[in-house]
């Protein structure tokens, strides 16, 4: 009678802590976490107004624009969030390598984003799209950032954009003479490209 | 009850260190660096003595779509071979030491042999699950090189001799369990440098980003790394 009383009372045991388990973890999965309502202003508007002044210290304003995937993951699993994200940083990659003025605008969207890593991304991209014009849309968003990493970095990307970028001259071919003369002078400055580890020096001596 | 417990801890560390030597290219997302020059001594001075009271320093920034210009015109000398306009530069992290490899999305590839790129110091922080997921985050020290002809036939260059920066890196809990992601970041450095042919110059400022996933390959990867070069 007593073995089978403890059995029952271990079986009962167990499934209880079960329950709780499996409420706890699926309470943990299922947790959302609320958004602030947002601002709606067209991101274009930012990019092109002058710097934004005085809000240094306010929160940062939300944005949703049609450009702006980003602004959806909200609503999405961790999983999900995290393949929208990666998808609009492979978006501003690609951007980035163009010339159009229209991928220029979409890149400049997403200094805005809610998504941290977006908008590190478009930093990025607009430092490689290398164009002056995304000097104004830099200052604005470092003038409404808060994140003072992220606002030495909108500034830095500004100033990087302010300088001359390299231009190469006109097509031609270098001589035998040239190269052969940036070879001796590469071979002082630039030791060739080790493929392989240098030995190791020997033990000293006793 | 503790055996179970220690033998699910190896397991899960087990299958955070699985994987198996593969290559596992990391794509150059973003490059941009400043290099100043001086652009000719032969002008400014003779047998050591200045012979003008001015000389400027030449001022450049490079991003990556110029990069990749002199990295096209230099695989077309070397190889005679045209890169793709869709190319972009690879770097494989498990090679530890290599050049990086210019390829794109339709099967285009080739090493660009003008280049080099090496982790060079790791302090590391992981955290593996018995799930097989995991996760990285490190500071890194890593050296890059890219140089080259362009199309002008002058000769450039960016260098990070000395980058500070980061590697992330994560695997998830998918079926195989080595699904991973890995960027590697530098977010400042100088090096050597040059602007069309100068005679010595400095890139005074260089950050760079590679990025990619893929599967096959071990997390830590520090682990491996420090295995590997030490």
């Amino acid at each position: 009678m007593r073995p089978k009383f403890v059995f029952t009372l271990l079986i009962f045991t167990s499934v209880i802590l079960s329950a709780a388990f499996y409420w706890k973890r699926h309470s943990q999965i299922s947790v959302w976490t609320p958004v602030r309502p947002v601002t709606v202003q067209p991101a274009a508007s930012i990019a092109m107004s002058a710097p934004i002044a005085n809000t240094a210290h306010q929160p940062r304003q939300k944005e949703i624009t049609d450009a702006a995937p980003s602004a959806s993951t909200n609503f999405l699993t961790p999983e999900q969030r995290q393949a929208v994200i990666n998808s609009e940083v492979e978006r501003l990659q690609q951007l980035a390598m163009s010339d159009a003025p229209a991928s220029l605008k979409a890149i400049l969207a997403d200094l805005i984003s809610p998504e941290k890593e977006i908008r590190n991304a478009a930093i990025d991209a607009t430092e490689n799209f290398g164009s002056q014009d995304a000097i104004p849309a830099l200052k604005a968003a470092a003038n409404a950032s808060d994140d003072i990493p992220e606002k030495i970095a909108l500034l830095e990307a500004a100033q990087f954009l302010s300088l001359p970028s390299v231009t190469f001259g006109p097509p031609a071919t270098p001589t035998a003479e040239q190269v052969q003369a940036d070879a001796v002078k590469h071979a002082k400055r630039h030791p060739p490209f080790l493929q392989t580890p240098p030995p190791a020096p020997a033990a000293p001596s006793q | 009850m503790k055996k179970i417990i220690a033998y699910s801890l190896v397991l899960g560390a087990m299958v955070f260190a699985a994987g198996k030597a593969s290559a596992f290219p990391l794509k150059l997302t973003s490059l941009s660096a400043q290099v100043a020059v001086t652009p000719s001594f032969n002008a400014i001075e003779t047998n050591g003595v200045p012979t003008t009271n001015v000389a400027n320093i030449k001022l450049a920034t490079f991003d990556l779509k110029k990069i990749m210009l002199v990295v096209s015109n230099q695989t077309f000398s070397d190889y005679n071979v045209i890169v793709p306009a869709d190319s972009y530069l690879t770097w494989d992290p498990y090679s530890f030491s290599s050049s990086l490899t210019i390829t794109n999305n339709s099967g285009f590839s080739t090493s660009y042999n003008n280049s080099h790129c090496t982790m060079e110091d790791m302090a590391t922080s992981f955290k593996g699950k018995n799930d097989g997921s995991g996760s990285e985050a490190d500071s890194i020290r890593i050296y890059l090189d890219i140089r080259g002809y362009a199309a002008d036939g002058k000769y450039y260059q960016v260098q990070a001799d000395d980058g500070s920066g980061t590697l992330a890196a994560s695997v998830s809990s998918d079926a195989t369990g080595n699904m991973e992601n890995m960027t590697v970041s530098c977010k400042n450095s100088a090096g050597s440098g040059e602007i069309a042919s100068s005679d010595s110059g400095v890139t005074t400022s260089i950050k760079f980003t590679f990025s990619g996933s893929g599967s096959g390959e071990a997390l830590p990867y520090s682990t491996i790394w420090y295995n590997d070069w030490y």
